[in-house]
């Protein structure tokens, strides 16, 4: 009994501190946009995900903590004259057919912002930010567009038009359809990019990697190759297109997949190229 | 009659062209007057000379051998005539080749003429393509458009197709449709102006991933105004590390800075 007693104080005096601060809740911000284009600028740590419907709603797990009372009925204002109007640490604003939200805090360790994106509306996601976390875009079906330099990019079920580049981010993708309207394109300059398409895509493909290696799976018809000694079409384990000088122009195999399609471009300039074929 | 006539009487007597009556009256005259009998004495003894030099008998042989001669002479003369005469008759086979290789390079000329307006009607037919989806907000059908038209395996050389990308450089809002036309414009670095654009772009390009493409693009046409544009890049501590990073990777690359 007297043990019993000594644990239950111990509990009470190690949780009191955290009794009233972990209040988790998740805010949420809706704007209507059925049609048109959402820029998603400087946000640390996003994900973006397709849905049917015709509101954008963002969304952000909300804590308190200590300062929560010391912020109340005050709003998050940054030099850019953009105030917090959604209650997540991101101003919203809309014109027309574009809604453009930009992150105004600079406490590098906000929460994460999950986006639903209605399937019509184009998204163009733009950060310069050093504190770029990892940029994932999932169930998206419409013309994506991301220009980042820090970010890791993740994408999950997207089908394209799209046209991907970070500069010091690895980008990963899993297509299940590859649309054959618009153009693909996804670069990395310093970092590596691994793709997954269907085994139905059709493209017209162009692999660039001045200083890295392709490895790939998948059936493409090389049109020219350049200063590479050889390609593997194996299980991606073994063979690899090596490039032999750092040339933008004389390490780029072009060819086609399926017959052709789409514009495919990927390009690593100093990392490995991994296309995989499901 | 004076003397003069005399004298034609007598050649003509001489002769033998007068009749008996004339001859009759001459020796009359001269037996007359001395004069004419002199002038009478003196061309009957010329005559009587010319009549008694002696003629030399050709042989058979200098005949034979002159007919000859002179029978080649009049077919070489009648020859020469008639090729001088003659016009000149060309085969029917020449007359057909002839208009058909006329008929062949009127066509060529045509088809020629015809390719340069297909080749300028395509041009501008794809510069107005061009323009219109420039115009257009989807970044992705820009890219497509400047990726297929401005494929490096067959670039075009079309100024305006040129001046198109360098305008899509400068004032396209999207950085991955000013990256497609750095790309595109790599294949023109040669052209004085389109370094010249790259240069200046570069000067006053934001973003990171473009900047670096200009970098690498002109680094492959290296001369003393990309040196310059280089180096003043890497001197501007303003700038990001890695874009000077880069940048000096490509002087050094020149030579331009000792390692």
């Amino acid at each position: 009994m007297k043990y019993l007693q000594i644990i239950t104080s111990l509990l009470f005096v190690i949780g009191t501190p955290y009794l009233g601060a972990s209040q988790k809740s998740i805010k949420e911000y809706k704007v209507a946009l059925s049609n048109g284009t959402l820029v998603l600028d400087d946000i640390n740590d996003l994900e973006v995900i397709g849905y049917t419907g015709s509101d954008i709603i963002f969304m952000s797990e909300y804590e308190d903590d200590e300062s929560s009372d010391r912020k109340k009925g005050l709003k998050l204002l940054n030099a850019d004259g953009l105030n917090d109007n959604t209650g997540i640490g991101i101003a919203v604003n809309k014109d027309g057919k574009t809604v453009v939200a930009s992150q105004i805090t600079s406490d590098c360790t906000c929460e994460k912002i999950t986006v639903k994106v209605p399937r019509s509306v184009n998204v163009n996601i733009v950060s310069s930010s050093h504190d770029g976390n990892r940029i994932l875009v999932k169930d998206f079906e419409n013309e994506l567009e991301i220009s980042t330099n820090y970010h890791d990019i993740q994408l999950e079920n997207v089908t394209g038009p799209m046209a991907v580049k970070t500069l010091y981010g690895n980008i990963e993708g899993s297509f299940k359809k590859l649309s054959q309207t618009g153009s693909v394109s996804i670069y990395s300059v310093y970092e590596l990019v691994d793709i997954t398409l269907p085994r139905d895509a059709k493209a017209n493909v162009s692999l660039s990697t001045p200083y890295g290696d392709v490895y790939t799976n998948a059936p493409i018809t090389v049109n020219n190759v350049d200063k590479v000694k050889n390609v593997s079409t194996g299980n991606g384990a073994g063979g690899s297109v090596n490039v032999c000088s750092p040339s933008s122009k004389s390490s780029t195999i072009n060819g086609t997949l399926n017959g052709g399609g789409v514009e495919l471009s990927i390009k690593s300039s100093y990392e490995d190229i991994y296309l995989r074929q499901l | 009659m004076n003397i003069d006539q005399w004298e034609d009487k007598i050649i003509s007597y001489l002769e033998g062209d007068l009749e008996s009556v004339m001859k009759q009256e001459i020796t009359e005259a001269a037996n007359k007057n001395k004069e004419i009998e002199a002038l009478w004495i003196s061309y009957r003894s010329i005559y009587n000379t010319i009549d008694n030099i002696p003629t030399a008998e050709t042989c058979d042989t200098l005949k034979s051998n002159f007919g000859t001669f002179l029978k080649k002479e009049i077919d070489t003369q009648e020859s020469k005539k008639i090729t001088g005469n003659k016009v000149i008759a060309i085969p029917a086979w020449k007359k057909i080749m002839t208009i058909a290789a006329v008929l062949v390079g009127l066509l060529f000329i045509w088809n020629t003429n015809q390719n340069n307006q297909d080749i300028n009607n395509n041009l501008a037919e794809v510069n107005t393509q061009l323009e219109q989806i420039l115009d257009t907000k989807s970044s992705t059908e820009k890219i497509k458009v400047i990726r297929v038209s401005h494929d490096n395996q067959s670039p075009s050389n079309d100024e305006n197709t040129k001046q198109l990308l360098v305008n899509v450089l400068k004032k396209d809002p999207s950085s991955n449709v000013r990256l497609a036309a750095v790309e595109a414009l790599a294949n023109y670095t040669n052209d004085d102006k389109i370094r010249e654009a790259l240069i200046k772009a570069l000067m006053v390009e934001k973003d990171g991933f473009v900047k670096l493409a200009l970098i690498k693009t002109l680094g492959s046409q290296f001369d003393h105004d990309i040196a310059d544009t280089f180096e003043e890049i890497v001197n501007d501590k303003t700038n990001e590390k890695f874009i000077r990073d880069e940048v000096e990777k490509e002087l050094f690359r020149h030579n331009k800075i000792e390692s």
